[in-house]
């Protein structure tokens, strides 16, 4: 995919402009921020549940190596294939490889980010195979050109009319009048069933993978994941290596944050457990070759103050709570992975050159650490990052962040008021007035002052208290002063 | 050097300076968190004796399933639940019927049921016997008809039940395979009430559906039918699974 992290804010600039997407965007985030909220308050101890997780998920990272031996012995044991991939290129090449000795020429998909990430896609409509991307709002996006928005909900910023629309041209079906959603819904069933009973390879991701037993967990709503790993003679699954957990028993955790982090589910629909290639009288595929990808997870792994993003299961959660996002939507990150952990990832996996904006777009509320079902510090992690683009910025000009000659005058004012009360409750005084004759409705508009123009052409800047607090403190307090 | 040593040197070598910092974790922490979570639950589990235990445990899985647009029934004995499949076949209009070999299916006497409705009916096996009724499926969908014989309803059993969240397991292996049921249109899932457990952790026992030293190929955890938001935030039943579910708990 063509990757526009470096726009953000020309990206977030039209999808601030974009009414249908404002829609679609505070309908869908909205939708699974309530959801989730009452699936974790009915759940008693959600908060120690957290706790686990992340404990989970950190011996894993903390265990990482042994783990991922364990893993691959395991499968091996039953009967499957391991290949590691160092990038997304190597790991494209070995599904491509495998596909050719095998004969293929259907692939079925089910959704998965780690090969959005590796635009696996793209790589094997070159080499000349039909490649079927199966959830519905993959599916949709395939049929379109597109990508995703969001990791749980891929098509949000598409309507139904538009969806319609693309099935009359891809597929010659056209929507009987009346039939709306659900009869979009059985145009997809039934083009996609031709493709499920004639595929010979089905490629999905994992939301888990067990060390102690060689497990992978798909966790699904649609039943498309099911079936791409039982109907052909083939599975093929795309495991980030950061994907491990150590003993299968954990799951009993993960599996109670996940479906309720992500969209409010008590479970998902399906939720599959594949432990090897098929046995002889089991039916499924005789063939499992499991892609264990690095492409970049070994540098964060590396970096200490970061590598506890990737204990990341990918719930979505700090998405639909970001103020950020639920106005700019996923296509404005300009990568695969959107939001908060995507502001944070991203710049990792692309390089600070290109990841730049990503650190800053973000308002620092908490909000996303919040709702993290395996407490990723996203602030502090985006924090870190904005220091390192300010510290790349000086080392590529050889001084410090440039000041403007406005900018290094409010400093040095600031500074002499600073240090003389008597100036600074002036200053403050005159300020507050000023301030206080343009507010309308709590807020200033625009100050068309040097400085304070760039910063209120973007943000409301709330209108200052009728006194200040040292005035209001004195009041209160009688006038004795602050000591105690 | 291949992929594999490299990426786990680098992982390597990236711990170990970890470790040299002083930052190596306890994970005592961890497996007592768990322990204390898995006591907790299955004295849960034990307590499934009690009869009142057991109502409570059948009203929260049916509560639960049917909150995810599944039908959920309680049936006293085989007789009930036969009764129970009958009405359903009439209420959802149903043409064929593929059902699997669990013991379950057959003292419900589904088999005999069937028969008496002359109903066409198609054996889930997972196996050759499975493949003709396959190939037809795939010709009807590539031809864009209807199948010969419109086999729209699975019948089959579980292997453990959860009350939580309405979750029914099934444990494919020799004999009854998972395609059959994932291609009909409708589902319905036979479960006794011994099976049900009240949480997730009841599953992951020994001798249970999720019995991490048991594994076959595939297992799935279902929960209601198959469903999908994905266009406009609108749900939708019945993308790629069965778009109807019913779980009747014998007992
Ligand atoms: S960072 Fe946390 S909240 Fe965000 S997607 Fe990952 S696991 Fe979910």
């Amino acid at each position: 995919m063509h990757v526009t992290s470096d726009k953000f804010s020309k990206n977030a600039a039209d999808a601030l402009h974009d009414p249908f997407l404002q829609g679609a965007l505070q309908r869908a985030t909205g939708k699974f921020v309530n959801e989730r909220l009452r699936a974790v308050a009915e759940y008693p101890g959600f908060e120690a549940l957290r706790d686990q997780g992340r404990a989970i998920k950190q011996e894993a990272l903390d265990r990482l190596p042994e783990l991922l031996e364990q893993f691959e012995e395991k499968v091996i044991e039953r009967g499957g294939f391991v290949h590691w991939a160092r990038d997304a290129h190597d790991a494209n090449q070995i599904a491509i490889n495998l596909a050719r000795s095998e004969g293929v020429k259907v692939i079925v998909k089910s959704k998965s980010m780690t090969t959005e990430e590796t635009n696996l896609n793209h790589a094997l409509t070159e080499a000349g195979f039909e490649a079927v991307e199966t959830d519905l709002g993959e599916y949709i996006l395939q049929l379109d050109d597109d990508y995703p928005s969001h990791i749980l909900a891929p098509a949000i910023h598409k309507t139904k009319e538009q969806v319609a629309d693309i099935f009359d041209r891809r597929l010659h079906e056209k929507n009987p009048p009346d039939a709306g959603i659900p009869g979009l819904n059985t145009i997809a069933r039934r083009a996609l069933r031709t493709k499920f009973l004639s595929a010979q390879m089905g490629i999905t991701g994992a939301n888990f993978a067990v060390a102690e037993t060689g497990t992978i967990v798909i966790v699904e709503n649609e039943g498309n994941a099911a079936l791409s790993t039982t109907l052909p003679k083939i599975h093929v699954a795309f495991v980030g290596i950061e994907k491990i957990v150590p003993r299968f028993n954990d799951l009993a955790v993960m599996l109670k944050l996940l479906p309720r982090s992500a969209t409010g589910q008590r479970m998902s629909s399906y939720t599959n457990f594949l432990t090897g290639a098929a046995r002889a009288g089991e039916e499924g595929p005789q063939k499992l070759h499991i892609i264990l990808l690095d492409n970049g997870r070994t540098k964060i792994y590396a970096d200490e103050k970061l590598q506890g993003s990737l204990r990341c299961i990918r719930c979505g959660a700090c998405l639909n709570v970001c103020p950020v996002y639920q106005k700019v939507g996923g296509h404005a990150y300009g990568w695969v992975y959107p939001g908060p952990i995507g502001a944070v990832i991203s710049p990792q996996y692309l390089g600070l050159e290109r990841g730049h904006q990503l650190p800053f777009a973000s308002s620092l509320c908490g909000a996303c650490y919040e709702v993290c079902p395996v407490k990723i510090e996203i602030p502090h992690m985006l924090l870190e990052l904005r220091n390192r683009v300010v510290e790349e910025n000086t080392k590529a000009t050889g001084r410090p962040a440039k000041r403007t000659f406005f900018e290094a005058l409010s400093f040095q004012l600031f500074a002499v008021a600073a240090r003389r009360p008597w100036l600074w409750g002036l200053g403050s005084a005159i300020g507050r007035r000023l301030l206080r004759s343009k507010a309308s409705g709590g807020t200033v508009g625009k100050v068309e002052l040097p400085v304070l123009r760039k910063w209120t052409s973007e943000r409301d800047l709330a209108a200052p208290a009728e006194q200040s607090f040292l005035e209001q403190w004195k009041q209160r307090s009688g006038s004795k002063g602050g000591r105690a | 050097m291949s992929a594999r040593d490299e990426i786990l040197d680098s992982l390597q070598a990236a711990s170990s300076t970890r470790a040299e910092h002083g930052h190596a974790h306890t994970h005592a922490h961890t497996s007592q968190a768990l322990k204390a979570i898995a006591g907790a639950n299955l004295s849960g589990f034990s307590r499934a004796i009690s009869t009142d235990y057991n109502v409570a445990l059948v009203e929260r899985f049916c509560e639960r399933l049917r909150s995810v647009k599944g039908e959920a029934f309680n049936a006293t004995d085989a007789a009930a639940a036969a009764a129970c499949v009958k009405d359903l076949i009439a209420r959802w209009n149903i043409r064929g019927v593929a059902y699997s070999a669990d013991p379950m299916v057959a003292s419900a006497g589904i088999p005999a049921l069937l028969a008496e409705l002359k109903l066409p009916v198609q054996r889930l096996d997972g196996g050759p016997g499975e493949a003709p009724w396959r190939e037809e499926l795939a010709a009807a969908a590539r031809e864009k008809r209807a199948p010969t014989v419109p086999w729209d309803l699975a019948i089959i059993g579980c292997d453990g039940a959860m009350a939580e969240t309405g979750t029914v397991v099934h444990r494919a292996g020799k004999g009854h395979g998972r395609g059959g049921w994932l291609l009909c249109q409708a589902q319905l899932v036979l479960v006794d009430v011994s099976q049900l457990v009240p949480d997730l952790e009841g599953l992951f026992v020994s001798g249970g559906a999720l019995d991490k030293d048991d594994l076959p190929r595939a297992i799935t955890a279902i929960t209601g039918p198959s469903r999908t938001a994905d266009i406009e935030q609108t749900l939708t039943v019945g993308v790629h699974g069965p778009g109807r579910f019913c779980a009747i708990v014998v007992g």
